[in-house]
């Protein structure tokens, strides 16, 4: 999908940077599923979803839309959302509310009730191992190896040192993929979930 | 960036079940309803301001308890406010002070995979209207069209403004707006003096949506009656 500034979502940082300013409704026209999908792998409810994807294109409307600088959209988006999605965890955990792991209901286009299956147990151990993650962890862990955003245009998008960026994706790799080693271990019991 | 490391799913050294799982979600998708959302933001944000000045003003509006155009103007502002975090919207520190940019400003921890096999139910998503015809886009055009009155009509007569807000829930009972018009009909008993309706009114915005668009300043109206007695602070 193509907003009319020409920031289609890409999916990634090979994409060619937009080259003028972008309003919310470009901003979102080209990258609300991103900032959806964002969102719910940062842990967010998929019932909570939709509004607090709202809430981000709120936010960027407030401060003014995307300009043409070193962040692209999706990451400028990126930082947002984190704000926005611990902002919810505080409150939700506040209000003793239960949350689920929003990545549990994304969807694939697997064709198959058996390839469905394994895509939804590999969405359920990749959500439970990235949930042994803190938010400023998880957000460089998905922008880079689920995103495929760069380290620098994580480093501009988050406003953070690329060095941070390199340091937080080391922590985040190593106890993810301790954590994912662990639920492969133990099918069964994911299988009972849900 | 040719500096950056492998992505794992990229990675032959990575154990294969990490990669094919990782590959599983990047190629998933979220559910979102990306025209009726659109509709939605663009009707949230009206006519107002892309950023500061008005914002401003709206706020220092409302928290002296100026007349109805400040509550005209933070019924368009209000899903805004909303959509900062609390620390935004209360504190006078600039953003960029706020922004969390350290690793030792630490995020909320998440579960350890230990407790695998808990069971949460899985909640159903909310249904969403869905339409798929020709017209949708005229009704979700019309029904804008009716909240945009609605909020302008908040300052001058809040009266018709909650007749308005009322009559697009008539209209539009499935609409993508009920919030909006829900928190314009707040705003509006307020500004009617109608303080009990309005908290009432507010009760039930919140047992609604909790975590609606303006659930924080509606809040907000609800915790003031409860400790003055009146609606507005």
């Amino acid at each position: 999908m193509k907003d009319p500034g020409g920031a289609g979502h890409e999916g990634a940082s090979g994409g060619p940077l937009p080259d003028v300013p972008l309003d919310a409704a470009a901003l979102y026209r080209g990258h609300a599923r991103f900032v959806a999908g964002f969102l719910s792998r940062l842990g967010s409810a998929q019932e909570d979803v939709a509004d607090l994807t709202q809430e981000v294109f709120l936010v960027a409307h407030r401060r003014g839309g995307w300009r043409p600088g070193p962040a692209r959209p999706t990451t400028w988006l990126a930082e947002i959302a984190v704000r926005v999605a611990s902002q919810s965890r505080r409150t939700v955990r506040r209000r003793h509310e239960v949350a689920d792991d929003g990545l549990d209901r994304q969807t694939s286009s697997t064709a198959t009730p058996a390839e469905a299956a394994e895509t939804t147990e590999a969405m359920e151990r990749v959500s439970r191992a990235l949930g042994t993650l803190d938010v400023a962890h998880r957000a460089v862990f998905v922008l880079f190896e689920i995103e495929g955003e760069s380290c620098d245009g994580i480093a501009a998008g988050l406003g953070i040192p690329v060095g941070t960026v390199y340091s937080r994706l080391h922590a985040a790799r190593r106890k993810f993929t301790a954590a994912h080693e662990r639920l492969v271990a133990v099918p069964a019991a994911l299988r009972e979930v849900g | 960036m040719s500096g950056d490391p492998t992505r794992l799913r990229d990675d032959p050294g990575a154990p294969d079940a990490l990669r094919s799982d990782l590959a599983a979600v990047a190629g998933a998708t979220t559910p979102l309803d990306v025209d009726a959302g659109l509709a939605r933001l663009q009707g949230a944000i009206g006519t107002l301001p892309a950023a500061g000045t008005a914002l401003g003003k709206a706020a220092l509006l409302w928290g002296g308890g100026a007349g109805l155009a400040g509550v005209a103007i933070l019924g368009v502002v209000v899903g805004v406010m909303r959509a900062t975090t609390p620390e935004e919207a209360a504190s006078p520190r600039p953003r960029a002070a706020r922004v969390e940019r350290t690793e030792a400003k630490a995020m909320p921890a998440a579960p350890e995979p230990a407790a695998v096999p808990e069971a949460e139910p899985a909640a159903e998503p909310r249904p969403r209207p869905r339409t798929t015809s020709a017209d949708r886009d005229d009704r979700i055009a019309r029904e804008i069209a009716g909240v945009a009155d609605a909020r302008s009509a908040l300052a001058s007569d809040p009266a018709r403004a909650l007749s308005l807000a009322r009559q697009g829930d008539r209209d539009f009972p499935g609409g993508i707006l009920r919030p909006e018009r829900a928190a314009i009909a707040v705003l509006a008993l307020d500004g009617l003096g109608r303080t009990s309706e309005s908290r009432a009114a507010a009760e039930r915005y919140l047992q609604r949506w909790p975590r609606g668009p303006f659930a924080e300043r509606i809040r907000r109206i609800v915790d003031s009656s409860e400790g003055e007695g009146a609606v507005r602070p």
